[in-house]
């Protein structure tokens, strides 16, 4: 994949970012949430690129942009075919309601390399490069632990576990506590939560729990990138479910999804962009003189090049998605 | 230009800082040079524009690489300028002293000026103070219409300046008036720019240093919104041959050059990477595991979006990188 496409992909999440970062706290999910999707689009529409969403707002009934199957790009002859994995806004309540987390993610790779992942549950297990396969998703929650605390040469009162703050949750936050580690919970933000157990400075050492299943390939794409690891196991919860996981070309929905299963190869790029401030990026700011200030990350597996940018943006200088 | 410069740009700076920050403290001034220059001719392989260097090494028979009017990057037609500075500060790497950096600006064909490698009278400042400087006006002038731009006091003011003995009068003049001075020893494009960003504490360069860093810095400027007036200044006769033979006669050069003189349009781009930690970037560092972490800065006049960019490095996944590092150690 041509390396120019990594600074693209942040335009893309940038202008989903800077059109979503509008509705701070405006307490509605819906309005952000497609502000994001409109800008990411419209910026998508300038790359050249031969792009299917594969991960995206849903089925094309539900979802008037970047839908499921939703071509994308300027494709030229003989310009490359990629997978496209997007997550507008992830973290919808966190915007509408100005609290932290939210960011914009899109994840790319050639085609046929990202898993169509079906919208649905998923159980997840993620973990940063020092703990890569010592551990996986069926160990008891207590030998999880234990493997990276030894892993990361900390104390396992040391080791703090991030999961989402949802009932469902209860048992096995019980569990951590009896093991004696620490648990962060988060609200919404599923694929930032998965990111940060790669980078040492989230104080963040292992996900568990269970989320959405495209949220879990998008973190996967980043997690590759950054030498980590990822495992999810699908986690349909009627009859309907498992049949829409047949239907897509899923035939044991109780197998351990691996890296491998939902990110192929290595040629995978990751971008991402802070919408309010996170663990890993800060929010838009919006300056006088109509500028306005982004966070984001960019990196490629295949060189596991990381890059952080910030960038200072002139709104009235920027044509509408096109130069 | 097409926008994917923008980081291929930053690649190639980021490859020439990588290098050559291996010299760090080691006294080599030439070593440290050399290994930006391989560095950025590498790196330049992998650009998908064509360009002739105008602001290079120096003549062919003085530079084997990155010399003027060489022709880099892909393609099959020359269509930009380029200006290159793969080392801004050789004795600050070679002492491991602050502020050394990697540069490079690149606009379309012809709107670079060529200029002659002699002196060159600069001033320079931020957005805010655009249009309040003078390069005929008297110090106190400049100083004064600055603060005024700046809403800020005589004695608040910065200003930079090489610290260089043919600098003393200035510094003698600036003391008196009463604003602050920052000396620098070397690395002239970087302190030019350091006007255009208020965390710096710099408000104004005043400067008598090198032309061809004098139109880089420019092409900074430019992606910024400041502003910059220059001057050639040929000390010597053999500068003065140098500017004869680029067809400067005595009337061109008693003209004060502003910044459109000196990059033309808005189609411009500047890259620069932190070799040693500076005012604007943090140097190269190199951590475990083969790992390296560069601060570079990347920006387009056309659209004014000005991008910092932290990144980390596998030094040995790139083959590039893994080439030069062998030479450079």
């Amino acid at each position: 994949m041509d390396r120019n496409l990594a600074l693209n992909l942040v335009r893309v999440t940038e202008a989903a970012a800077l059109e979503s970062a509008r509705y701070l706290g405006r307490g509605d999910k819906n309005l952000a949430d497609g502000a994001a999707v409109n800008g990411m689009r419209k910026m998508f529409d300038t790359l050249t690129i031969d792009g299917v969403v594969v991960i995206g707002e849903g089925e094309m009934d539900e979802a008037p942009m970047l839908y499921i199957g939703e071509q994308i790009g300027k494709a030229t002859p003989g310009c490359v075919k990629l997978d496209i994995a997007v997550d507008p806004l992830d973290g919808t309540s966190a915007v509408a309601h100005g609290k932290s987390n939210a960011i914009s993610v899109v994840a790319v790779a050639p085609r046929g390399c990202l898993l169509h992942a079906p919208d649905m549950y998923m159980n997840k297990i993620a973990v940063g490069p020092k703990v890569k396969g010592k551990v996986h998703l069926d160990m008891p929650i207590e030998e999880i632990i234990k493997v990276a605390a030894e892993s990361l040469n900390k104390s396992i009162s040391d080791i703090t576990v991030t999961m989402l703050d949802r009932p469902r949750h209860e048992k096995m936050i019980e569990e951590v506590r009896k093991v004696g580690a620490r648990i962060k919970l988060f609200k919404d933000g599923d694929v930032a939560a998965a990111i940060a157990t790669c980078f040492e400075n989230s104080g963040v050492d292992i996900l568990l729990g269970i989320g959405g299943a495209p949220e879990g390939v998008i973190a996967a794409a980043a997690i590759k990138c950054l030498g980590g690891d990822f495992q999810g196991r699908l986690h349909p919860t009627n009859d309907g479910e498992v049949e829409r996981c047949k239907k897509m070309g899923i035939s044991d929905v109780n197998s351990i999804l691996t890296m491998e299963d939902l990110v192929k190869g290595n040629e995978v790029i990751f971008a991402a962009t802070g919408i309010t401030n996170g663990e890993l990026l800060k929010g838009v700011v919006y300056y006088e003189n109509n500028r306005a200030k982004t966070y984001s990350v960019v990196m490629r597996a295949e060189t596991g090049t990381v890059r952080f940018i910030e960038s200072i943006h002139r709104l009235d200088k920027k044509p509408d998605y096109a130069k | 230009m097409d926008r994917d410069l923008a980081l291929s740009l930053v690649r190639v700076t980021e490859i020439a800082a990588i290098v050559s920050g291996r010299y760090m403290g080691r006294g080599d001034k030439i070593g440290a040079d050399q290994a930006a220059v391989d560095g950025m001719r590498a790196a330049f392989s992998l650009v998908n524009t064509r360009g002739k260097v105008v602001i290079g090494e120096g003549e062919l028979d003085e530079a084997p690489m990155l010399y003027i009017g060489e022709e880099i990057g892909r393609g099959l037609n020359v269509e930009a300028d380029i200006a290159v500075d793969p080392l801004d500060g050789t004795t600050l790497v070679a002492k491991g002293l602050p502020n050394a950096m990697s540069v490079i600006a690149m606009a379309p064909k012809g709107c670079l000026l060529k200029a002659p490698d002699t002196y060159m009278k600069k001033i320079a400042v931020g957005p805010k103070a655009k249009g309040a400087i003078n390069i005929d006006a008297s110090v106190e002038e400049n100083l004064h219409n600055v603060a005024k731009a700046l809403n800020k006091k005589i004695s608040d003011l910065t200003v930079i300046i090489q610290e260089r003995d043919r600098h003393k009068d200035l510094i003698e003049e600036v003391r008196r008036i009463g604003a602050r001075i920052k000396l620098f020893g070397e690395g002239d494009v970087a302190a030019a720019i350091a006007t255009c960003f208020e965390d710096t504490g710099v408000d104004i360069m005043m400067n008598i240093g090198g032309a061809p860093e004098g139109v880089i810095a420019a092409a900074a400027i430019k992606c910024m919104g400041g502003d910059f007036q220059g001057k050639l200044m040929p000390f010597s006769k053999e500068e003065m041959d140098r500017c004869r033979q680029l067809g400067w006669t005595d009337e061109r050069l008693s003209q004060n050059m502003c910044i459109e003189d000196l990059v033309k349009g808005e189609d411009v781009f500047f890259a620069a990477t932190g070799i040693s930690d500076g005012d604007l970037l943090k140097g190269v560092v190199y951590y475990e595991d083969n790992l390296a972490k560069t601060h570079s800065v990347i920006m387009r006049a056309k659209t004014g979006t000005i991008r910092f960019i932290e990144a980390y490095h596998r030094l040995n996944k790139n083959d590039i990188l893994v080439e030069l590092l062998r030479k450079h150690r």
